[in-house]
This record gives C-alpha cells, sequence and structure tokens, in this order.
C-alpha cells in the first residue's frame, strides 16, 4: 500500500479529540466530586455545629453541666462530641482526596494512551514509509 | 583364360569385322592381322556400347594400347573421348588425348579413304570445343575447391554471426549495466526514505516521553482540623482525645498518599519501561528495514547477474549453432564439388578428403591428381 499521510493526520485528529474529550469530562468529574464534596462536608459542619448546643442543654438538664457543677459524664460526652466531628471532617477530606486521586489519576492513565496511540500512530507510519520505500525500490527495478 | 575366349588378344578369325565410322566402311589391309584386333576391339566396344565393369573392363582398358592398326586406334580414339565426356569409360593405358585425337584425324589412311572429310573435321571440331569446355569447368571446379573460394561467403556468414552474437552480448551487457544502476539508485532512494521515517519516528519518541505519571504527586491532601476543639475549652475541657484523633487521621492520610504515590511511582516505571521498549522496537524496526533493503538490492541483483548470464549463454549457444551450420554447409559444398571433380575424372575416386573446413588447409591443385 502507497504512503498516505493524511490518513495519519486524520487519525491523530481523532486521538485528539478523543483524548480532550475525555479529558474534558474527567475535569469535569472532579469538578462535580470536589463541589460535592465541599457540600457535604459544609452540612456536616454546620449539623454539628447545631448540635453542640442541644448536647449541651441536654446535659444540663440532667443537671450533668451547670453553674458550679462539672461532671466528668459532661467532659467526657463533650470530648467524644469533638472527637466525632474531627473524625468525620477528616473522612470527608479523605474522600475527596481520594476521588481527586482517582480524577488524577484517570488524567494520567488518558495522557498515556493518548500518547501511546500518538507513538503508535508515529511507528506505524515509519513501518508504512519503509514499505512504501521497498515497493518503489521493487517497481524502480521493475518489478523483478 | 579359356581358348575362344572373345576376350583373348592371340585369338584369331573368329570375328570378322568391318565397321563404320562416320558412315564410311574400312577395309583392312591384312585381314589376317587384324583380324585378332578387331576381334579384341569387337569385344571392347561391346563393353563400352553396354557398359563395362568388372574384369573385363580393366582387361579391356590394360590392351587397348597394344591396337595398332589405325581405324582401331581412330575409332577407340573417338568412342572412347565419347564416353570419357560421360564420365563412362578411361582413356586408355598409353595412349594420351592427343594421339587419339591424331589417330582420329588420320584415320583410313592405310585402307581406301585418303583422308577425314569435311563433316569429320567439323565433328572433330565440336568435340574439341565441348572438350576444351568441360576441361574448363573442371579446371574451374578445381580452382574453386583448390583456391578455397567457396568459402569466402562462409567467412562472411561467420563474421556477420560474431558480429551479431558481439551486439547481442552488447546489449545484453548494456541492459544489465542499466538494471544495476537502477537497482543501486532505487536501493539509495529507499534507504532514504526508510532511514527517514525510523528517524522521524525516534525523533519523536525522544521528544515525547510517555510517563504522565512522573508528574504527579501523591498529596497528603487538607491536614485534618481539630473540629469542636475550640468549643471545649470554652467549656474548660481538655482537648487532648481530639488531638489524638487528629493525630490519627494525619498519619491515616498520609498512608494514603504514600500508597497512591506508590501506585504511581509502579504506573510510571512502567510507562519508562513502555518507553525504553518502544525505543528500541524503533530502532530494531528500523534496522530490519535496512537489512530487508538490503537483501532485496541483494537478490536484485542476483536477478539481473542471473538474467544476464542465461542472455550471455543463449547468445553463445545460437552462435555456436549457427557457425555449426555453416560449417555444416560448408562441409556438403565440399563435399559436393568433390564429388562433382570425381564423376568428371578431375580426382580419383579414393583420394582422401584433406578437410579443409576441419583443419583451415585449402588442397593444392595437384593434390587432386588431374589427369592429362
Amino acid at each position: 500500500m502507497a504512503y498516505d499521510p493524511s490518513r495519519f493526520e486524520a487519525r491523530r485528529r481523532a486521538y485528539t479529540q478523543n483524548y480532550a474529550a475525555s479529558g474534558a469530562a474527567n475535569a469535569y468529574a472532579r469538578m462535580l466530586g470536589q463541589q460535592r464534596g465541599a457540600r457535604a462536608r459544609t452540612q456536616a459542619r454546620e449539623q454539628y455545629q447545631e448540635a453542640q448546643p442541644r448536647l449541651v442543654r441536654g446535659l444540663s438538664q440532667r443537671n450533668l453541666y451547670g453553674p458550679n457543677v462539672r461532671s466528668g459524664l459532661f467532659n467526657r460526652a463533650m470530648q467524644d462530641f469533638a472527637r466525632q466531628q474531627t473524625r468525620q471532617m477528616a473522612e470527608f477530606e479523605q474522600e475527596q482526596t481520594a476521588q481527586q486521586r482517582q480524577f488524577d489519576l484517570e488524567e494520567a492513565r488518558l495522557l498515556e494512551q493518548y500518547r501511546q496511540y500518538l507513538a503508535d500512530l508515529e511507528a506505524e507510519k515509519a513501518r508504512e514509509i519503509s514499505s512504501a520505500a521497498q515497493e518503489l525500490y521493487a517497481f524502480r527495478v521493475g518489478g523483478m | 583364360m579359356a581358348n575362344g575366349d572373345i576376350r583373348d588378344p592371340n585369338r584369331r578369325g573368329v570375328v570378322r569385322w568391318k565397321p563404320k565410322v562416320a558412315g564410311r566402311t574400312f577395309a583392312p589391309a591384312d585381314v589376317s592381322e587384324r583380324g585378332a584386333e578387331t576381334d579384341i576391339y569387337g569385344a571392347a566396344l561391346g563393353a563400352m556400347g553396354g557398359g563395362i565393369s568388372g574384369e573385363r573392363d580393366k582387361y579391356i582398358q590394360e590392351n587397348l594400347g597394344r591396337f595398332t592398326d589405325p581405324f582401331v586406334q581412330a575409332d577407340l580414339a573417338y568412342r572412347t573421348m565419347t564416353n570419357q565426356r560421360s564420365g563412362a569409360f578411361s582413356q586408355p593405358q598409353g595412349m594420351g588425348t592427343m594421339d587419339m585425337l591424331s589417330a582420329l584425324l588420320g584415320m583410313g589412311r592405310g585402307g581406301t579413304s585418303t583422308g577425314p572429310s569435311a563433316s569429320d573435321r567439323l565433328a572433330l571440331r565440336k568435340y574439341e570445343d565441348e572438350r576444351n569446355d568441360l576441361q574448363r569447368q573442371r579446371e574451374a571446379l578445381a580452382g574453386y575447391l583448390s583456391s578455397g573460394g567457396y568459402r569466402a561467403g562462409s567467412e562472411g556468414i561467420n563474421q556477420a554471426i560474431m558480429d551479431m552474437a558481439a551486439q547481442q552480448r552488447g546489449d545484453v551487457e548494456a541492459a544489465t549495466g542499466r538494471a544495476l544502476e537502477n537497482i543501486a539508485a532505487g536501493y539509495g532512494q529507499a534507504q532514504d526514505l526508510t532511514a527517514q521515517g525510523f528517524n522521524a519516528l525516534q525523533s519523536y519518541l525522544a521528544q515525547n516521553p510517555n510517563d504522565p505519571y512522573a508528574q504527579l504527586v501523591a498529596a497528603s491532601g487538607v491536614a485534618p482540623q481539630a473540629e469542636g476543639a475550640n468549643i471545649l475549652s470554652a467549656y474548660g475541657v481538655g482537648a487532648e482525645p481530639v488531638l489524638a484523633q487528629v493525630a490519627a487521621e494525619a498519619a491515616a492520610s498520609q498512608q494514603g498518599a504514600a500508597g497512591f504515590q506508590n501506585l504511581l511511582n509502579a504506573l510510571s516505571a512502567a510507562a519508562q519501561q513502555a518507553d525504553v521498549s518502544r525505543g528500541a522496537e524503533a530502532r530494531m524496526a528500523g534496522t530490519v528495514a535496512g537489512a530487508g533493503l538490503e537483501s532485496q538490492r541483494a537478490g536484485y541483483r542476483t536477478q539481473a547477474e542471473q538474467a544476464q548470464a542465461a542472455a550471455l549463454a543463449q547468445i553463445a549457444q545460437r552462435q555456436a549453432e549457427a557457425q555449426l551450420q555453416e560449417r555444416v554447409r560448408l562441409a556438403q559444398l565440399e563435399e559436393e564439388l568433390r564429388r562433382q571433380l570425381v564423376n568428371a575424372g578431375v580426382i580419383p575416386p579414393s583420394a582422401p578428403s584433406q578437410a579443409p573446413v576441419a583443419s583451415g588447409q585449402i588442397p593444392m591443385a595437384g593434390q587432386f591428381g588431374l589427369v592429362d
């Protein structure tokens, strides 16, 4: 088959377009993931902020906390509350970080695949040039 | 030889014969003497007239020279010459052509006639002219053979055959030269194209290393906050458990980052390995393509040289065949010439062939044993 560079350019455009679309979709998904994570974290923080006064009020109604009242049970309840909030917020962060890593990894994979395709294309082009050179050589010597 | 045999020259008086030559009757002077001669002579005439062969032929030829009778000699001379022209009978021993002519001119001087008539002399003149013509033809044939004249055209044909073969060899050499030039030039072009293609590939691979994982860094993420710790201090509650939780979460985050970094490192190493492999593949492909072109060139050259050798061999074969045909034709021509000369009595039948064709030597005139 005679060497036809236009075929390779068409494939190169297709690869680039596919990579751009995939990368854009990945970036968009990443952005959405960030949005969702931030929203969930904010909601969780608001819930904790709203729950904290109710916790103090309840302990106070049970005479575990008040003026001149300081029980160990109150201290333990407040520490558990703060520790749980800290853990849950950290989990939100870690989950979002892991999600962002997945998007990074996907982006790297898409880029690697795109470059792989382009390298394959260049290798195929070189082989086709070589094959065309051999055919031209055969034509030149009279198809012996 | 038995008595009474007609070939016995001593036998007398058996046959009385008065021959007629050109319508004239000769009367023997001495009948008894001539009886014996005419006896033998009659036998000879009978032999010549009906064709002679074997011992009789030999006997008659050996004894014809013994005749002394002018009439017998004259008649014998005439008949002998006539037969000699046709190749049916040879000249008697001891009797030259001029002797026979003299005998013929003087016949009848011992008889009743006083000399040859005008018609006899005319016949004799005609005979002499014809004989001279024959002699000239024989000499021409002998000269044609001995001088190698019959080979003149053949040399031209041989030269034409060699010229044609040389021309064809030149054409084949030229065609082969053009083919080899095309093979060499085509190889150069193909090699350039192939080298350009693979050089471009290697250049592209060198400029575009495919390792996107090397650019990624596994960030540990946002450091965990001591959420609600400030509230604890407001209530006078110690924050130690919360801080411990923060430390634990930070450690977990670091572990996650390290794990992700390990994954990135593995993927990066694989990508780099793939790059190295691809580069080696490209170089090897270029080397193989170059070797393929060289093999192709060698194959084309071999084919061209084989075609040249086959064409030259065919030319040589055709040349040899043509030359052989010409030699055969020459040999046949020479044989035909010899046969005609033998038939004309110029050379004896038993004369060995001088084989001038094979040896390239032309026999000289004396080798043909020309008679008279």
